[in-house]
């Protein structure tokens, strides 16, 4: 039926005032939370489909975070084993500096190079099997392996201690210059790395890591971190790089025969001029391993720092993802607030207006 | 014209006057009464000049009202998504959330970097194996979160279904009442309105056609053509829950499915959606995430026999090609890692398969290639709707967004047809509810009237009266 007055339900318009009041009060709790939190409240709702990239730069700070944790470890673990190398080269250089004297014909300390040369290796294998955390610094990736065997003590690999493998061949000491040969080739090959010594050889009776070659030939791995995504380092020093051979063949030649009691000049000046050469090669190599390390512990140094500020920025791009303008949240809050109030008002007067009053 | 023809139509107007007063009060008494449609009484004068009230009639929009209808349809679509995915979407966590699928993950990926950088450490062996459990108990809580919501759809499914077949044979009984029912009387009025009610119900279960006949009986279709209702012959919905299928009469109206006469409306539509497309898609994309890390970390074990699984598992046995569907709630870490089940956690470094501890302590090669594992790209199905080739987290990324994106978006759509719906409603309202202060002042003009016409009753009675005296 067409009517003439054309009415407003009073059930209708009670029922758009709650509705209205509702939703307002709906805003005003998500201006609240916006305001409170400076996020959104519904990330996936406002985002959409950018949402996966706030979730991929969150997985990504954790890494980062993950990367950090490890690489201070590592820089740690670097300081301990730097330390270790200056106070090893320190040691080594002590003793260089009173051998070099003695090193063409005996000088006047000749007498005590010999106990000097088996302190110094007691030092020297003890700084060696420095440890970091449990784990041997110097044994490659076998790290639960002590680095070097005590000079004294029986490896249980090869039945030898390194005392005894050194007393088989030297003896009593070179007494001519061919035996003085004769000795140093069969030293050179002990301490190669290659599997000709035997059981005597370095790798067995001396030291305990990881071998430099596997049984084929070919070199082993060494230890490596993760530094980054996608990026490892080798960064493993071990008791068995030629520094350490040198240092250690050097010093053992001093140590196993007293050098005031070769008597052959010639026998003399080959042994000595070989050890003393060793050792200072060997002063040279552990330098330019520590440089290399120090190379190294910058890089890792600064990686951290990189890592530090990624994590910044992607802190900072998540927040301007699903971070709020804090100014306009609060503004949104009062603008709501007025409202809600003025729908009250509206919502109480509409309703005690009513011609039942009237009449 | 005769003195007693005046009583007559003075009587008339008493009668016409108190038949309107109480159509308006029934009007105020049903001011607050949904589905109530204001009525007005049509007046009209005889040849004698009699008032006689003709009918009784409800003021409707139909036009309006198949409009909000269509609309509650689509709210109802919408409404049943949102609400059917909102515990689901709850346990998937937001960006920010502990407990989400790319921070579990990416725990397990964090705790792997830090046993490589020392990998015979047995407390950050527990870490990864702490933080790989985690991760596939929060791929088994998932899964179980959506075969649960399977569950609570197919029980609302044949809830949704039988309801709806009983508002039908409703309608059909108001059929019949309003077939024997003839003229514009209350009771025509008031089942007119009963039936309004049920339509209304019934059109946000289902998006309907009504066709409405002269005498008021409806005949009923779905939005498709699908016949439902004609005269007092409601037809039975049927759902079959194993196939997933709705049926009537024997003819397959599933909801979605193209080339079905049925209807795409209504939250039955909804409820078909989630159970035929959207949870089993869910399902899938989860399921590819287990595989993916059941088969990748398999595959770098080279300890392993063929056939057996490596860190993650098939509920302890390898993963099934044919065995897929599920597969992320049957997800668990192999006990060889687990000390607590007679395993040693050594074997995340050695192999899952050695025997033996390695004397290696710093062997970092198997947890390094893990890492690249989960680093480096690996391959997806694309029928899980989620692209083939994807690092891991991405893909959970994404799989993460998809998923909470579809609830989302049916919140947002809801949001807007509401909107839409209260301004039709609100109109549908000013055409059809009661305005108090009209019905009150036509209450004036009632009590005018009945004064006016007793009135005229008194003064022809002591006319007559004064005739009598005069003889």
């Amino acid at each position: 039926m067409i009517s003439i007055s054309n009415t407003v339900s009073t059930y209708g318009s009670n029922l758009l005032r709650r509705q209205t009041v509702s939703d307002l009060t709906n805003q005003l709790a998500k201006a609240e939370y916006e305001v409170t939190t400076g996020l959104l409240q519904n990330v996936f709702g406002e985002l959409g489909a950018r949402a996966a990239q706030s979730l991929t730069l969150r997985s990504q700070m954790a890494s980062a975070e993950a990367f950090v944790d490890s690489n201070t470890l590592l820089a740690n673990r670097m300081e301990v084993t730097a330390t270790a190398l200056g106070t090893m080269r320190d040691i080594a250089q002590e003793f260089l500096d009173v051998a070099i004297a003695n090193r063409d014909a005996p000088g006047s300390t000749v007498e005590s190079l010999q106990m000097l040369a088996q302190s110094t290796i007691g030092q020297l294998i003890a700084t060696t099997n420095t440890t970091f955390q449990g784990s041997a610094l110097f044994s490659g990736t076998t790290t639960n392996a002590t680095s070097l065997q005590g000079w004294d003590e029986v490896n249980d690999a090869s039945g030898l201690s390194p005392a005894d493998v050194l007393a088989g061949i030297v003896g009593t000491g070179p007494t001519t210059e061919a035996e003085a040969e004769a000795m140093i080739a069969q030293l050179d090959a002990v301490f190669s790395s290659d599997a000709s010594a035997g059981t005597s050889g370095y790798e067995t009776t001396f030291y305990n890591g990881t071998d430099l070659l596997d049984e084929s030939g070919a070199a082993n791995d060494r230890l490596s971190a993760r530094i980054d995504t996608g990026t490892e380092v080798e960064y493993g020093i071990q008791a068995n790089d030629t520094a350490f051979t040198e240092l250690m063949q050097g010093l053992a030649m001093i140590a196993s025969t007293d050098p005031a009691t070769i008597d052959d000049e010639d026998a003399y000046n080959t042994w000595m001029t070989k050890a003393v050469d060793l050792i200072s090669s060997g002063i040279s190599g552990l330098l330019e391993t520590e440089t290399a390390l120090g190379g190294q512990q910058a890089r890792v140094e600064s990686l951290i720092e990189v890592q530090q500020s990624r994590i910044d920025l992607y802190n900072s791009q998540v927040l301007d993802l699903e971070g709020v303008d804090e100014y306009e949240a609060a503004t949104r809050l009062t603008t709501l607030q007025t409202q809600l109030q003025a729908s009250y008002q509206v919502t109480s007067l509409m309703n005690s207006l009513s011609f039942l009053n009237y009449m | 014209m005769s003195i007693s023809n005046a009583f007559a139509t003075s009587r008339s107007g008493l009668m016409a006057t108190s038949t309107w007063a109480e159509v308006t009060s029934t009007n105020i008494a049903n001011a607050t009464t949904d589905g109530y449609a204001s009525r007005s009484v049509t007046m009209t004068t005889s040849t004698l000049g009699d008032v006689a009230v003709t009918g009784v009639t409800r003021s409707v929009s139909t036009t309006l009202t198949a409009m909000v209808r269509r609309e509650y349809a689509a709210m109802g679509t919408q409404e049943a998504i949102s609400s059917g995915l909102e515990i689901y979407s709850t346990l998937l966590g937001g960006t920010d959330s502990d407990s989400s699928l790319t921070t579990k993950l990416g725990e397990l990926q964090s705790n792997l970097v830090l046993l490589a950088a020392d990998p015979s450490d047995s407390s950050r062996q527990r870490a990864v194996v702490t933080s790989a459990q985690s991760l596939a108990e929060e791929l088994n809580t998932l899964s179980s979160t959506l075969e649960s919501s399977l569950e609570t759809t197919q029980d609302s499914l044949t809830s949704e279904v039988s309801e709806a077949n009983s508002e039908l044979e409703q309608l059909a009984a108001l059929n019949a009442a309003l077939k024997k029912e003839s003229g514009d009387t209350e009771r025509r009025a008031s089942l007119l309105d009963q039936q309004d009610k049920i339509l209304d119900s019934l059109s946000e279960r289902m998006d309907i056609t009504v066709t409405t006949e002269s005498d008021g009986q409806i005949t009923l279709r779905t939005s498709g053509g699908t016949e439902l209702l004609r005269g007092d012959r409601a037809e039975t919905l049927e759902y079959d829950k194993a196939a997933g299928t709705l049926s009537v009469n024997g003819t397959d109206i599933t909801p979605g499915e193209t080339g079905k006469r049925g209807f795409d409306e209504g939250r039955i539509a909804g409820l078909f959606t989630l159970q035929n497309t959207t949870l089993p898609e869910f399902q899938s994309q989860l399921d590819e995430v287990a595989r993916a890390l059941i088969e990748g970390f398999t595959a770098l074990d080279d300890t392993l026999a063929t056939g057996e699984p490596g860190l993650f598992t098939d509920a302890g046995a390898a993963y099934d090609a044919s065995d897929l569907t599920g597969l992320a709630g049957r997800i668990t870490v192999n006990s060889a890692v687990l000390p607590e089940e007679g395993g040693a956690l050594w074997r995340l470094r050695d192999g899952i398969g050695a025997d033996e501890a390695g004397t290696v302590a710093g062997e970092a090669g198997l947890i390094n290639s893990y890492i690249d594992l989960l680093e480096g790209e690996m391959s997806f199905s694309a029928e899980a709707g989620l692209g083939d080739t994807a690092t891991l987290t991405d893909y959970v990324v994404s799989l993460t967004t998809s998923q909470q994106t579809t609830l989302s978006s049916a919140e947002s759509e809801l949001e807007s047809l509401s909107t839409s719906a209260t301004t039709l409603e609100t109109s549908r309202q000013n055409i059809q509810g009661v305005n108090l202060d009209d019905e009150l002042i036509q209450l004036t003009a009632i009590q005018q009237a009945y004064a006016a016409n007793s009135q005229v009753l008194t003064t022809l009675t002591e006319m007559i009266d004064s005739l009598l005296e005069a003889v």
